[in-house]
Formats: C-alpha cells, structure tokens, sequence
C-alpha cells in the first residue's frame, strides 16, 4: 500500500499515535459496513474514499496548496463555502466525530463539553489529523458556547476566523449576517489575494447548489413509502464525506448514487425485509467517523431513512438565490439562505418543530429518535420542545443522549430495541 | 470442534489508484468484491484493500493479468466482522 505516514510526517503529525487510529477504522467499517447486505453498488466510492480517509483527500489538498491555492476548515454548516470558492479557495471538513480525539481535547478542555468539540481540539492539538495540519485558515462559528470557549485555545495554535452568527431571526439578524459574510468575504479576498466578483460568486452558489440538489436527490429517494433502497449508515456516510470532497465530484457521484437509489425504488430493491419500522434520528450533527447511533438502531430491527441534523436535511435544504447581479444582493441572499437552517442555537426557534413534523411525514417515519451529544445544552433543552411536539402529533419519540464512547452501547441497545418493538 | 472460521482475503496494492482499477474492472467482469480500509491484521499500512471470498480469488487473479493491473498481495484472514461488537472508532 502506499505508505502515507511520509507525508503524515511532513505535516507535522504525531504518525505512531495516529496510527492507533488507523488501527481501528478498519474493525469498525467493517462491523458497520461490510457486515451490510445488499448495498447500493454506487457506495463503492464512498468505501473507497473512507478507506483513505487521511490519505487522498489530504494529498489532493497538498497539490492544491503547492498551486497556490488556499485551504479553509470550517467547523459547521453556517460558514458560507460559496465565498471561498468564489476566491478560488477550498473548504474542508475538520476531524471530530471519534472518541480517539477527546483525551487530548480534555486535556486544556473541561470534560463537561461535548465530544464533538473536545475531539475537534484534541485532534489539532494532538497531531492526529491531516486535515487539521493543512488547513490554512480555520473558520469558526457562534453557534455554541464550547465552540466560542474552544476557538480561543485553538487560536494560540492557528490562524482562527469568527463568524458572529446572530442568535434570533428578526430582519435585522438576517442584515446582521449579511454584513457577517460581507466581512468574511474581505478577508477570504485578502488572504487569498482573489477578488470576488459577482460572476465568481454566482458561479460557487451554482456549484454548491448542485451539491445541495444532488444531496437532496438521495434523500428523495428514502421518501419512498414502501421500498428502504439505502441504509442509513450509508446515507450518514455520504453526508459525513460530503463535508471533506470536492463539490463537483460530491455532486456527481451523490448523482449517480441517486439514479441507482431511485433505479432500486423502481425495481422494489431494499436493503431491508419489507415491514421494517423506518426511524428518523434529530439532532445534534455526528461527525465521521461516528456512526454508533445508525448501526444499533439497523441492527436493532428498524432502518433510518432520515436525519433532521447538521449532517442530514440541515446540510442541504434551502437553496441560494441564483444569477443575482451585485454582492450586495448576493450576500442577502447567502444570508437568507443560511439564516433558514433552524439549528437549536436560535431563540426562539419554532422552525425546528415545523422541520421535523415535516420530514416526519414526508419520510413516513415509524418513530423518532431525538439523540443529543452529552453535554450539549442547546439541543438538549430543545429536546423538550421537540419531544412534545412529537407526541401532539401522535408519532412515537425516543429521547438519547449519547457520547463517543462505547460504554453505553448495551445500554442503547436495550433502549432502542425496547423502542422499536413498542412500534409495533 | 466449532465450525471452521470463514477466510476472507484481501488484495493489497501499490497505491489506491491501482485498487480502484481492479475493483472497476472486476465489477465489469461480474466478479466480486468489496472495498474497505487494509485490515491492520493483514499490513502495517493504511488505505484500501479489496475483499474477495476464496471463490472469487481465482477471478481476481485472471482479472488482474488481463488488465495488466499489478496488486501486492492476497492475505486470507479469519472472518473478524461483527456487528454486535459494538466497538466504534
């Protein structure tokens, strides 16, 4: 095999305890994945990009940086990738969905914040993460207090950006945020020695609405009412890549897998027994490789057919407005866009109630899970307004919260299969 | 005396570019196989390997001088994939 631990070194890496890492992806795709019957033969690309997963991407992004080009790591779905792509630069995804990251995130943060913020922050400041290492700029968000706290650690050890994302959704937040981008957009211009222009930016707003169609293709595809053509660890797995690719390529090959998605629908392909209970999982987002939750529930008797999360519906719902002609209305309209995904940061946020009894519908879900991250506060507390909400509606709810660890994954077990046979 | 345990091999490569050229041409020959990360079990490296089963190994091999792709090697291991298992990375 092509030994990467080279350019692993060259960046910086701590390669041996990396290579713990390494040592463990494979047991664990293969209990998730090759343990899966009947897979869209489409999802070969997405085995083959995770098999590598610190390997091609990273050496792609290299190559890129050796031609000038800069690199952007982005923590969460409101950094607007189009600016960046607009001023020829390139966003990738940020280590953080493995409990290997969080002993040294806990080692400068409180063990009382979520895993996916300490995993962020041990991953950078162990040097187990090439993405990580290649970043030329880091972008972060306000949409959560550990975040905020985090960025300031992170900031003594690389070039961080904030984004200052309003908290409600009066009109004045959505200018609010327009300005935000507006700013952002000047010093994506400046670090990247690109202009922005209006033509630029509506050719990367068309780019990434095509990832966004093309996302929403497969997910059209798990609507279907009587047929399950996909599982949703696979599903997970595209969204979780589609963070870290190309959006070219993401789009194109999520378009593939889409034709061969609704070619199975046609044909009545599934990947699982007719009569299987079909389970739509909120929340907090579950960065790669975190695919606990998903596994035990599909092996638990039900199949997920939907996330209403970061790395689900919120990562590609809503479109931005194409072929306006200055930046001043392109930014309102990125605004506009970003400012419609009802993540639980925002007060007061009905959105996300209405999102959910939608998808509900739309996904003809048999039941709910609400999972939360420990210690993440925000969704948490929402969890009061959603759980309820659900069962107004009458559709079964089941309320997680969960962690990287393995420790509870009996106990979820229990839980999960307890709930699903309540489905019926 | 247990059942004994299932082999399954994986084909190690070069680089991935490789990987993928066989798994591709193997799909278009109807031949089996699935990609996944390099069983650490199977070589220090990481990066792709394919899994085949033994039936399809002598496929592979005709596959892969036909097409001229070069791979390094086939390790035959037990069967070690367990969904119950519940251990994430």
């Amino acid at each position: 095999m092509a030994d990467r631990r080279e350019m692993w070194k060259a960046l910086g890496m701590d390669v041996d305890t990396h290579d713990g890492l390494c040592a463990a992806l494979p047991v664990a795709f293969g209990d998730v994945y090759l343990s899966q019957k009947n897979r869209p033969e489409g999802m070969a690309f997405w085995d083959f990009v995770v098999s590598d997963i610190h390997g091609i991407r990273p050496a792609e992004l290299l190559e890129a940086q050796k031609e000038g080009r800069k690199v952007f790591g982005t923590f969460c779905v409101f950094v607007p990738d189009e600016v960046v792509v607009a001023a020829s630069g390139i966003v990738t995804g940020l280590c953080g969905g493995s409990q290997f990251w969080v002993p040294d995130g806990e080692k400068v943060l409180p063990k009382s914040i979520c895993p996916l913020v300490k995993a962020s922050v041990g991953a950078r400041l162990g040097r187990t993460c090439p993405f990580f290492r290649i970043a030329d700029m880091y972008v972060g968000e306000t949409t959560c207090d550990g975040k905020k706290k985090a960025y300031e650690i992170l900031g003594e050890d690389v070039p961080m950006y904030i984004m200052d994302l309003p908290q409600m959704k009066r009109e004045c937040d959505l200018l609010k945020w327009k300005d935000e981008i507006a700013a952002f957009a000047r010093k994506v211009e400046e670090f990247t020695g690109n202009a922005i222009t209006p033509e630029k930016l509506d050719e990367a707003i068309r780019l990434i609405n095509n990832k966004r169609k093309a996302l929403a293709r497969i997910f059209e595809a798990r609507k279907d009412p009587d047929n399950i053509p996909i599982s949703g660890a696979d599903a997970l797995l595209v969204t979780q890549i589609a963070f870290f690719d190309d959006p070219a390529r993401c789009a194109e090959m999520c378009n593939k897998l889409a034709d061969e998605l609704e070619e199975r629908n046609r044909q009545g392909v599934s990947v699982f027994e007719k009569g299987t209970k079909r389970i739509m999982i909120t929340g907090t987002p579950m960065a790669i490789p975190n695919w606990k939750l998903h596994h035990i529930v599909e092996t638990s008797g039900a199949a997920v057919v939907c996330e209403e999360m970061c790395t689900g519906t919120r990562y590609f719902e809503n479109l931005v407005e194409e072929g306006l002609p200055t930046l001043d209305q392109q930014y309102m309209a990125l605004s506009r866009r970003y400012m419609k995904n009802n993540c639980a940061c925002f007060t007061p946020n009905p959105g996300r109630v209405e999102d959910i009894l939608r998808l509900a519908k739309e996904y003809r879900v048999d039941g709910v899970i609400d999972v939360n991250l420990k210690f993440c506060c925000l969704y948490d507390t929402e969890g009061y307004s959603v759980e309820r909400a659900l069962k107004e509606a009458g559709i079964p709810v089941l309320g997680i919260e969960t962690d990287y660890d393995d420790g509870d994954s009996e106990q979820l077990r229990t839980r999960i299969g307890a709930f699903v046979e309540m489905l019926g | 005396m247990g059942a004994p345990a299932i082999i399954d091999y994986y084909i190690l490569f070069h680089n991935h570019t490789e990987g993928m050229a066989l798994y591709q041409y193997l799909r278009a020959h109807g031949a089996n196989a699935r990609i996944c990360p390099v069983p650490r079990t199977a070589s220090d490296c990481c990066g792709m390997s394919l899994l085949v089963l033994a039936e399809d190994i002598a496929a592979v091999r005709r596959c892969a001088e036909e097409s001229g792709i070069s791979f390094l090697d086939i390790v035959g291991l037990p069967r070690d994939i367990d969904p119950r298992r519940d251990r994430y990375c």
